[in-house]
């Protein structure tokens, strides 16, 4: 495994950790609840699109596809992790290559913030770092990969449907720098790359408050919660 | 359970290593193909492939080059100036030989018939440049070479031959330039035969060579090399001794 899809998961899980032993220690110590909220996404990136002039804009026609996220919601900010996948159908093989079609990952984390509009609607922006897969294959042979890093940045808004849902809309942009080695007149055509990435999904809450004498119901919390 | 899960397995790795990993992760090469004829005019909707596989070199009157185990890296066809450029996938470097092949005999994954009045040219990659921006290409015409023995002489006892010729599939080292396309074909007539032909697959504007040694009581009694410029479709050269 790539050794940066490794420190992104290792990361992405001790935030994880790190989040949950907080969680334990806030109510152990407060006896009521904790400033930290720990959120699920399953999304659907919709007709991403690449942009510039590079191989990736040029050659490919993007397609739509899957996009899974974490997030760790502090009292100041919000640690994410994230994985995107999609496939792209070559539309110029005297660019990209001979085959058909290829399948994009893109693993990362990154921080941002989460600013509370109203009771229903957040936003949250935050910028990433992770790594990015396009594995391929010809017919009749194994799989071959380009890789390198990127970095992105990432728009959602969030509208609070239940107390556990609430539906997302979230516009990221990319910038990659890959590792595809190219005679030198065409490199830049090659090692970089943009894109933006239209996503729709629906975030999941899995920390509820604990129920405190004198206070109804149950509810996610928030900074407006009082803590 | 457990062995039919290690079958499994088993079969997996199998199956996993039988498929061929030609393809270098992250890499892509520039292919430059420029082909023009006898008159340096350029040639249009010729076949230019990048490959990888094996490539033989055989001394054989019919076939003289045989590419091997072929896997098409990319292809393109040349525009009206004759000219094909394009990005390929770059193979691994230590897995197979890699080459250029112009004009391929055979037809191409795009369908497209070959030229078959046109010689073939291969040009063998030596090293694992990615720039592969090859001369300027002449495609010569493909043509027969017949050379008729004819047996005048009655001391003679045999005649030993070596025909040299350059075949109608062309090898080409890149960058050096070195050409390795020639034939060289030999054979003898024992003194009783007063008649024999051999014809090659050659290419017009080339020269074949005819070194001979005629043996009497086992001694050479005459020997020379002779030049044929090859000028003519189905060219016949008759050599008297």
């Amino acid at each position: 495994m790539n050794l940066n899809i490794r420190i992104a998961l290792l990361v992405i899980c001790l935030a994880i950790f790190s989040a949950q032993g907080q969680e334990d220690k806030a109510q152990d110590s407060i006896g009521t609840r904790s400033n930290m909220v720990l959120y699920f996404d399953f999304g659907v990136v919709i007709a991403p699109q690449a942009i510039g002039d590079n191989f990736i804009a040029k050659g490919y026609n993007l397609k739509s596809g899957f996009d899974f996220g974490t997030s760790i919601k502090t009292k100041y900010f919000t640690v994410h992790g994230n994985i995107l996948i999609h496939g792209g159908k070559v539309t110029d093989n005297d660019i990209v290559g001979n085959f058909n079609s290829t399948s994009f990952s893109r693993y990362s984390f990154g921080l941002g913030y989460s600013f509370k509009v109203n009771d229903k609607i957040s936003v949250d922006p935050s910028v990433n770092y992770g790594y990015v897969l396009l594995s391929s294959r010809k017919a009749g042979t194994r799989r071959f990969k380009d890789d390198g890093n990127f970095f992105s940045v990432d728009l959602q808004v969030n509208y609070q449907l239940t107390k556990t849902f609430s539906l997302y809309a979230g516009v990221t942009g990319f910038t990659d720098n890959l590792k595809v080695k190219t005679p030198t007149a065409i490199q830049d055509f090659y090692d970089s790359s943009g894109a933006i990435y239209p996503a729709l999904g629906i975030r999941f809450n899995t920390l509820k408050r604990k129920r405190i004498a004198g206070e109804p119901g149950d509810g996610i919390f928030t900074r407006r919660d009082g803590l | 359970m457990k062995k039919i899960a290690v079958l499994c397995f088993g079969s997996f790795l199998l199956c996993f290593t039988c498929v061929p990993d030609p393809i270098e992760d992250n890499k892509r090469a520039l292919v430059n193909v420029e082909v023009v004829n006898g008159t340096l005019s350029g040639l249009e909707n010729i076949s230019v492939k990048f490959n990888t596989g094996e490539v033989v070199i055989v001394q054989n009157q019919d076939e003289n080059i045989f590419l091997q185990d072929e896997f098409i890296l990319a292809s393109q066809l040349t525009n009206s100036n004759g000219i094909s450029s394009f990005v390929s996938l770059a193979p691994k470097g230590d897995f197979r030989d890699s080459y250029v092949v112009i004009n391929p005999k055979e037809f191409d994954e795009n369908n497209v018939d070959p030229n078959s009045n046109l010689e073939t040219v291969a040009y063998l990659i030596e090293d694992e440049t990615l720039d592969i921006s090859l001369p300027q290409t002449i495609l010569r015409e493909k043509t027969g070479l017949t050379v008729r023995f004819i047996n005048n002489s009655s001391t003679a006892d045999f005649i030993r031959f070596v025909i040299t010729y350059s075949g109608d599939t062309n090898l080409v080292s890149f960058p050096s330039g070195a050409a390795m396309g020639e034939v060289v074909i030999e054979d003898s007539i024992v003194g009783e035969e007063i008649f024999l032909e051999r014809t090659f697959s050659t290419v017009i504007g080339s020269n074949a060579t005819l070194e001979y040694q005629i043996f009497q009581n086992n001694e050479v009694t005459q020997e020379d090399i002779i030049t044929i410029a090859v000028t003519e479709i189905n060219q016949l050269y008759e050599f008297e001794y």
